[in-house]
C-alpha cells in the first residue's frame, strides 16, 4: 500500500477538487435547466472537472514552451504541424491535445444533438473528430512504422463513442457516469504499475469528475452523453501515451485494453430488466468494466509497486 | 611572383599544421567519466547516473584555460538506486527518453578561478538548450586530464516540471573525468 502522505495528497490535489467541481457544476446546472439540462450540464461538468484538477497537479500543461505563454500563433503552428506529420523543433507530446480535444468531443457532441441537425450531419463529425483524435494521438513515429494504426485507433475512438453514447441513452441516472468513471480509475491503476504517475493523474481526474457528477445524477438523473463521450478519445489517447512514453514490464495487452475499454460499455445497453435489482445493476456493471480490469489484473501480475 | 605565392602557401600550410599538431585531444567514454545526480525530495534523496556517454576533451595541452569539452549523453542508460525509479525517470514525466534519447554539453568557456576554474557551456536536455556555468578543479597536460566538478541545475529550466512541489526541482550532479593517453 502507498504511505498515507501519497494518497492524502491525491485525495486532496486530484479526486477532492475535480469531485467537488463536477458536482457543483453538475449539481447547479441541473438544478436550474432541469432535465433537459442534464446532458450539456453533465459535459461541462466534466470538463470543469479535469480542469480543476489539473489546477493544483499540472499534469496537463497548457503552455507548449514552459517559459513563454502560450499563444495563438504557437498553438496553430503546432496543431497543423501535428495534423500534417512535419511537427516543428520542439514538438508538444500527443498527450498535450487530450484537453483540447475534449472540448472539442463535447462540442460536437452537444452540437448533434440539437433537434435541427440531421443525424447523419452528427456522425459526420463525429467521424472527423475521432479521424482527428487519431492523427493527433497516435506517436507521429508510430504512424510512419505503421500506417494502419492510425485508421484503427480513430475507427476504435468512433466505436467507442457510439458505445459510450448508447449507454447514456439507455441507462438515464448514475450508472454510467458510475461504469466510465469506475474504468478511469482502474486505468489509473494500470497507468501507476507503468511508472507513471503524470498519466495515472490524467485517468483519475475524469475518475472523481464523474463521481461528482454520479453523486448528483443519483437524484436528479438525465442522459449523461455528453459526458461520457470524451473518454471514448481520452482512454485510447492514454494508452497511445503509456506505450509511447513509459518503460515498465506491464503487457502491451494491459495497455490496449484500456484504450478500448468503452467497447465493453455495450453490455450497459442491455434491456432494461437485465438491470433491475442490484445484483444484476452489478453484474452488469462487472462485465463492462472487465476489459479494464483484466489490464490492471495483467498489470499487476508483471509489476510489483514498491513505495 | 609564383615563387612568392608558393612560399606563402606553403608558410601558411606548416603553420596550421604546427597549430594541430599543438592541440591534445582525449576521447570520454562511459568508461573515463563518470556523472552522477542526486535527487532529492521532502522525505529522502535517490542516487543515480548515466553509464553511456561519447565526447572530447581538447585543449593545448598546457592550459587549461584553453579546454573545449564535448559530451553526448545516452539518455537511455540512465540508472538510479531503485529500478522502478529507473523506469519512472525514462518516462515522460521526466526525461522522456523514447522522444529525447541524448543529451548534450558543450563547453564555451573555461576560465582560472582561483585554485580551480568557472566552466561554462550549453546543456541540452529534453530538446532545450540552457547555459550552465559551475566550479571545477581541473588538473591537465598532455599526458592525461582530470576534471571533477559538483553543482546543481534547476530541472524545470529544461522543460522538466513534473512533480513540482513533491520532488525538488534542484539536482546536483557530479561530474569525474580522468582520461589519459
Amino acid at each position: 500500500m502507498p504511505p498515507w502522505s501519497e494518497v492524502w495528497d491525491v485525495l486532496r490535489s486530484v479526486l477532492g477538487p475535480s469531485l467537488a467541481s463536477a458536482a457543483l457544476v453538475y449539481g447547479v446546472l441541473r438544478f436550474v435547466g432541469g432535465e433537459r439540462a442534464a446532458a450539456w450540464a453533465a459535459g461541462i461538468a466534466l470538463l470543469v472537472g479535469i480542469g480543476a484538477g489539473n489546477l493544483l497537479r499540472e499534469a496537463m500543461p497548457w503552455r507548449i514552451d514552459a517559459e513563454q505563454a502560450l499563444t495563438l500563433q504557437d498553438w496553430s503552428t503546432a496543431l497543423i504541424g501535428a495534423v500534417t506529420g512535419a511537427p516543428g523543433e520542439l514538438p508538444p507530446p500527443p498527450r498535450y491535445w487530450l484537453p483540447w480535444l475534449a472540448v472539442v468531443t463535447l462540442a460536437v457532441e452537444l452540437l448533434s444533438r440539437v433537434p435541427r441537425v440531421p443525424g447523419l450531419l452528427g456522425w459526420t463529425l463525429r467521424a472527423l473528430v475521432a479521424a482527428l483524435a487519431g492523427r493527433l494521438l497516435t506517436p507521429l513515429d508510430t504512424q510512419q512504422a505503421q500506417p494502419g494504426l492510425l485508421a484503427v485507433t480513430a475507427g476504435v475512438m468512433l466505436l467507442n463513442w457510439l458505445a459510450a453514447i448508447t449507454l447514456a441513452r439507455r441507462w438515464r441516472g448514475a450508472g454510467p457516469a458510475i461504469v466510465a468513471g469506475l474504468a478511469c480509475a482502474l486505468a489509473a491503476g494500470v497507468m501507476l504499475h507503468a511508472h507513471s504517475a503524470r498519466l495515472s493523474d490524467l485517468a483519475l481526474f475524469p475518475f472523481a469528475a464523474l463521481m461528482g457528477i454520479a453523486a448528483v445524477a443519483w437524484r436528479y438523473p438525465g442522459d449523461l452523453g455528453p459526458a461520457l463521450a470524451p473518454l471514448a478519445l481520452w482512454l485510447p489517447g492514454l494508452a497511445w501515451a503509456a506505450h509511447h512514453e513509459t518503460f515498465s514490464e506491464v503487457p502491451t495487452i494491459s495497455i490496449v485494453l484500456v484504450g478500448l475499454a468503452p467497447l465493453a460499455w455495450c453490455l450497459g445497453c442491455l434491456p432494461d430488466h437485465w438491470r433491475r435489482g442490484w445484483l444484476r445493476v452489478g453484474l452488469v456493471g462487472l462485465a463492462a468494466l472487465l476489459p479494464v480490469l483484466i489490464a490492471l489484473g495483467l498489470a499487476m501480475r508483471a509489476v510489483r509497486l514498491e513505495f | 611572383m609564383v615563387r612568392a605565392l608558393l612560399s606563402v602557401v606553403v608558410s601558411a600550410a606548416l603553420l596550421v599544421g604546427a597549430a594541430t599538431a599543438a592541440e591534445t585531444k582525449f576521447s570520454l567514454s562511459g568508461t573515463n567519466t563518470k556523472i552522477t545526480f542526486v535527487g532529492t525530495k521532502a522525505d529522502g534523496k535517490h542516487d543515480g547516473g548515466f553509464r553511456n556517454l561519447t565526447g572530447s576533451v581538447t585543449f593545448d595541452g598546457a592550459d587549461a584555460g584553453t579546454l573545449k569539452i564535448s559530451v553526448d549523453i545516452d539518455v537511455n542508460s540512465i540508472y538510479s538506486d531503485n529500478q522502478m525509479l529507473t523506469n519512472h525517470l525514462k518516462s515522460g514525466d521526466f526525461f522522456n527518453v523514447k522522444s529525447h534519447p541524448k543529451a548534450k554539453f558543450v563547453s564555451t568557456k573555461v576560465e582560472k578561478n582561483g585554485d580551480g576554474y568557472t566552466v561554462t557551456g550549453n546543456l541540452t536536455l529534453l530538446g532545450k538548450t540552457k547555459p550552465v556555468t559551475f566550479p571545477a578543479t581541473i588538473d591537465a597536460s598532455s599526458q592525461g586530464i582530470k576534471l571533477a566538478a559538483s553543482f546543481s541545475i534547476d530541472r524545470t529550466q529544461w522543460g522538466m516540471t513534473y512533480g513540482k512541489g513533491k520532488v525538488d526541482n534542484e539536482v546536483k550532479l557530479n561530474v569525474e573525468l580522468t582520461a589519459s593517453k
